[in-house]
């Protein structure tokens, strides 16, 4: 069946194609035909955006395993699936982009192989390894489901806790240890985003952001599916990240404070008012819209703080790799038309493979599985 | 300037999706809040009883039973669970189907006492939408055929349509916020679909008492 032509499939396959091409450039021209990176500048939009952003945005699977089977808080359970399969996702495409930034992909295995344990990147690649093979295996459970294998999901279910506690620990580490890739350039940072405790900043901006992608993914999915939303949980998720991305902020202070950069921010330049506008759309705006009972049940307003959040988020990663960094270079950096194009390419594949998957398997639905239904069934009968 | 190149790219494709959106014609779906109003569908051949489960004559003197149009709406999306085996004898008053929605539930009593002949399977890990149609619960073998008590065609719409004032009236007793309900009930307003969803245990558990008893 031909699809139907719609407008964003038009674009989407406009960008794809403008995608294709900059993979064709990048393959067989290398980083410096398809890119605007230089020696001077190795890391831009595709480190930027596509690894920092991509797996803190991936937080959100996570934070609701974490709150859903760990804490046993099961009201937020029809929220994990769609959440899980974000993470996952993002995490394939975060390991895609990663080969478009590598200078030879071809090697991406020898992190396997030839071990460097005292380097960052060593456990970031370890990381990025083993939570996507966590995420899977949280996964597989919906695939079971819909082919009605019912032993095999048996058995998942009972391993599930230990996979998702794994997944809490990789995720804390990976998230965490994507600030500390930059405790090594101090010198190169400017001191408004540098500070030795990057790696918290990063383990907690993340959880804040990830919940907030759940529910900008809900309103995605709402959006293509034509559903309703889980508006009352999504309000409760929305209340939690921007608790968490306050405590984020006050931590930040009192570092800025005892560090003594504070005065950065009392001089007005760019820097500072790209921080400032970082924590104003990212952190007060939403806070002091959710943390009111009558904005965060309004579906509009809710869906407004979350798109803050997020850009807020994206400020700061970008801002911490990339704009912190250009001063103290002296050298500029805007990405290439092609880095621009395979960017938004990732993202229009993400959106059609989440579409793909949740159109054929069961990631919406309420989790009454057949083994508790039948279950309920016997407690009945023996009851009786 | 990159930072700012990628937020304000964000936001343009945000901003152009509202736009094609209202150019469409279109609310955007998880903005939607359906009205629970006072109008009301119910099939011509069913009849409706105090326990707002509805009873329809199938073959062999056979009744079908299922959840109304009211709980669908005063509860948005559940899943329905008969928790009776097929076979089994269930007495009228007693428990013999839940709803589930999130991580609640509420029994619905049966108006009929009689023998459990099919327990619709297809419930299984479905949202009810289609609740007088495919999304009926059971078919039960009735002890008597006297179905006097039981509403039926005008008459069970103008008692859903009490129903639904007494539930409203439930409703603005139990809010103390109303925009827990989204709804403006002092000034006349309407309620949304599902609105039962945002409130404690405690009130479901007296909705269950004085509307599912």
């Amino acid at each position: 069946m031909i699809p139907k032509i719609t407008f964003w499939r038009v674009v989407a396959v406009i960008i794809v194609i403008a995608g294709l091409y900059s993979t064709y450039l990048r393959l067989f021209g290398g980083l410096s035909a398809s890119t605007n990176l230089s020696d001077d500048f190795p890391w831009g939009l595709w480190i930027g955006f596509d690894i920092l952003v991509g797996v803190g945005l991936a937080a959100g699977g996570f934070s609701i395993c974490a709150i859903v089977h760990i804490f046993n808080i099961e009201k937020y359970k029809p929220l994990a699936r769609p959440a899980i399969l974000t993470a996952f996702l993002g995490y394939l495409l975060v390991i895609f982009g990663l080969m478009y930034d590598l200078g030879k992909p071809y090697n991406i295995w020898h992190a396997i192989i030839y071990w460097n344990p005292r380097s960052v990147m060593f456990e970031v690649a370890w990381c990025v390894m083993l939570y996507t093979s966590v995420l899977f295996l949280e996964f597989i459970p919906v695939v079971l489901e819909k082919y009605k294998l019912h032993k095999l999901l048996k058995f998942m279910k009972k391993v599930g806790i230990p996979i998702m506690i794994v997944g809490v620990i990789l995720s804390t580490l990976h998230q965490s240890s994507l600030g500390s890739l930059f405790l090594i350039i101090p010198q190169k940072m400017s001191q408004i985003w540098y500070s030795p405790l990057l790696p918290v900043y990063f383990y907690i901006s993340a959880i804040g952001a990830g919940l907030s992608m759940v529910i900008f993914e809900a309103y995605l999915s709402a959006r293509a599916f034509n559903k309703g939303i889980e508006a009352d949980l999504l309000s409760r998720v929305g209340l939690i990240s921007v608790i968490v991305l306050m405590i984020g902020f006050v931590i930040k202070l009192i570092d800025l404070i005892v560090s003594g950069n504070i005065n950065l921010l009392l001089t007005i330049n760019n820097y500072s008012l790209l921080y400032y506008l970082e924590v104003l759309i990212g952190i007060f705006i939403p806070f002091g819209l959710l943390i009111q009972k009558s904005f965060r049940e309004n579906r509009r307003w809710l869906y407004a703080s979350a798109v803050m959040i997020i850009s807020g988020f994206l400020l700061n990663r970008l801002n911490v790799s990339i704009s912190s960094i250009s001063p103290e270079t002296g050298v500029s950096y805007f990405p290439s038309i092609n880095e621009i194009s395979v960017t938004l390419m990732l993202i229009v594949l993400g959106m059609w493979a989440f579409k793909l998957i949740a159109k054929n398997f069961p990631v919406f639905t309420e989790e009454i599985h057949h083994e508790e239904f039948e279950a309920k069934l016997n407690e009945t009968t023996i009851a009786n | 300037m990159v930072a700012l190149f990628v937020v304000l790219t964000f936001l343009f494709f945000i901003i152009l999706d509202l736009l094609v959106l209202k150019a469409q014609g279109k609310e955007h779906p998880a903005f939607a809040v359906k009205v629970f109003n006072k109008k009301f569908f119910f099939p011509m051949e069913s009849l409706i009883s105090t326990s707002h489960i509805w009873l329809q004559k199938v073959q062999n003197g056979m009744l079908k039973l299922g959840i109304d149009e009211f709980i669908l709406k005063a509860f948005g999306k559940l899943n329905l669970i008969p928790i009776k085996n097929e076979g089994e004898f269930v007495n009228k008053g007693e428990p013999f189907l839940k709803a589930v929605f999130g991580n609640r539930t509420v029994l619905f009593r049966s108006p009929i006492e009689g023998k459990i002949n099919f327990v619709n399977k297809n419930l299984t890990n479905k949202v009810v939408e289609d609740c007088y149609g495919d999304d009926w619960a059971i078919m039960i073998e009735p002890k008597s055929n006297n179905l006097n008590e039981f509403k039926k065609s005008s008459d069970a719409i103008k008692w859903l349509q009490e129903e639904f004032t007494r539930f409203k009236d439930f409703i603005a007793a139990k809010s103390n916020e109303p925009e827990l309900a989204g709804v403006t009930l002092q000034d006349g307003g309407n309620i949304v679909e599902g609105v039962l969803r945002s409130f404690d245990d405690n009130t479901i558990k007296e909705f269950e008492e004085q509307f599912l008893l």
